[in-house]
């Protein structure tokens, strides 16, 4: 053992810890974007509770309302949109999420009509394993804004509308607490009426089935928001904890490495020792 | 006095108490005072004024959505909506020539449709910013 070593220890301790400065920094981006996230989530899900009420309130009271857009039958062509995230860093969320898809798209077989990826590492992802991909949204970098979200969901209901397919499925993560994040799969259409019973009698300006008729992109672009932000919160957590045990680790392998270098230094100076001491010996005589 | 509350999926634009509303629906112009029957109303992207508990006149720019009065709330659920003293004129009146430039020069359904309720927001953002 020579300084060799010590040398090689020392610029691996250097590596790590600028390496530890980078995962620290991104740990605290991602914090700061999940507290923007989450002030927004609170403030949204008023206005979703607020609207959801009123949307059963209107649907329950329109009898003979009929739209190609409310469930009717089963459907047979069902699109795939999968939901993810622009970038990555972010431990298993991304691939958890396409993994999802890939199965939701194998269970249905020959109903499946095709994927729609959101988000780059879903489309990189998709290409990669050789799967169609006709359409795609990409590099949603910040926090979208509503009225995207609005005309992403009148994209889909576009293509609902022209019937190129029957059925859209979304699979998108969500936040089940701030360490453990989930997958899940929603029908975005379409749209099963949830009934409630109604007492209040209330006046309609204008009446109740154009009123609905009004307020269904409203209704789908309300979904599509949540949708994006509860994934883009869980994107946003996973971030945080794969960047903080990054940092740990990091900070567990400058440690063990420091002791290392302690031992090789000491070893090396001890034997230097010995060599000086066992040279005058060796005079003496 | 009733209170009013109008929410877009991104901010609460007012909460407040106030004497009389002022609004207009897809199908036309209302107006409320406090115990009115149950309302649902389609809102229209128009101007909503209100006059508030100390009388003061307040004006915001409603941009579609859904009303709903009842126990003396009155709940406006809009995409967006904004104060008349959050407007900029000059750049509405700027919005306003792009959008119509917009309106002209498109030819398909869809896209035009989208054009002429851009060109509905901007007059209804500059009427409003007028009035502040």
């Amino acid at each position: 053992m020579g300084r060799g070593t010590e040398q090689l220890i020392k610029s691996k301790i250097r590596s790590i810890s600028s390496t530890m400065h980078i995962t620290r920094a991104m740990e605290m981006v991602a914090t700061a974007k999940l507290n923007k996230l989450q002030r927004m989530v609170k403030n949204f899900y008023d206005y979703e509770h607020a609207f959801s009420e009123l949307f059963s309130r209107v649907i329950s009271t329109t009898e003979e309302f009929t739209s190609g857009l409310i469930y009717k039958k089963e459907p047979k062509r069902t699109l795939v949109v999968v939901l993810a995230g622009d970038m990555g860093l972010c431990g298993s969320y991304n691939n958890d999420v396409i993994d999802l898809g890939y199965k939701v798209a194998h269970d249905l077989d020959e109903k499946f009509a095709g994927f729609y990826p959101v988000g780059a590492r879903v489309k990189s992802r998709m290409l990669f394993d050789e799967k169609n991909v006709n359409r795609s949204l990409i590099n949603v970098y910040s926090t979208p804004s509503y009225s995207d979200v609005q005309s992403f969901a009148n994209e889909l209901t576009n293509i609902y509308v022209k019937e190129e397919v029957d059925s859209v499925k979304i699979v998108h993560g969500y936040p089940k607490n701030p360490l453990i994040q989930l997958v899940k799969v929603e029908e975005f259409l379409p749209i099963k009426p949830v009934k409630i019973k109604e007492n209040a009698i209330y006046d309609y300006e204008p009446k109740a089935e154009e009123l609905l008729k009004a307020i269904l992109p409203q209704y789908l672009g309300t979904k599509m928001y949540r949708i994006m932000l509860e994934s883009r919160v869980a994107e946003q957590s996973s971030r945080q904890n794969a960047m903080r045990n990054a940092t740990e680790n990091a900070k567990e392998l400058v440690k063990d490495l420091t002791l290392k270098y302690n031992k090789a230094r000491q070893t090396y100076i001890t034997q230097e020792i010995i060599e000086v001491t066992n040279g005058s010996e060796a005079l003496k005589d | 006095m009733f209170r009013v509350v109008i929410i877009t999926p991104e901010k609460h634009v007012f909460d407040g108490k106030a004497r009389f509303v002022e609004f207009k629906t897809i199908e036309g112009a209302m107006g409320t005072l406090q115990n009115r029957s149950p309302l649902l109303a389609a809102m229209a992207i128009s101007e909503l004024e209100l006059e508030d508990d100390e009388g003061k006149r307040q004006v915001f720019a409603i941009y579609g959505g859904i009303a709903e009065f009842s126990n003396n709330k009155f709940v406006v659920l809009s995409d967006a909506a904004e104060r008349a003293e959050e407007i900029d004129l000059e750049r509405a009146r700027r919005a306003l020539e792009q959008a119509k430039l917009e309106l002209e020069g498109t030819e398909d359904e869809i896209h035009g449709r989208q054009a002429e309720g851009n060109v509905q927001r901007a007059l209804t953002r500059l009427k409003v910013a007028q009035k502040k």
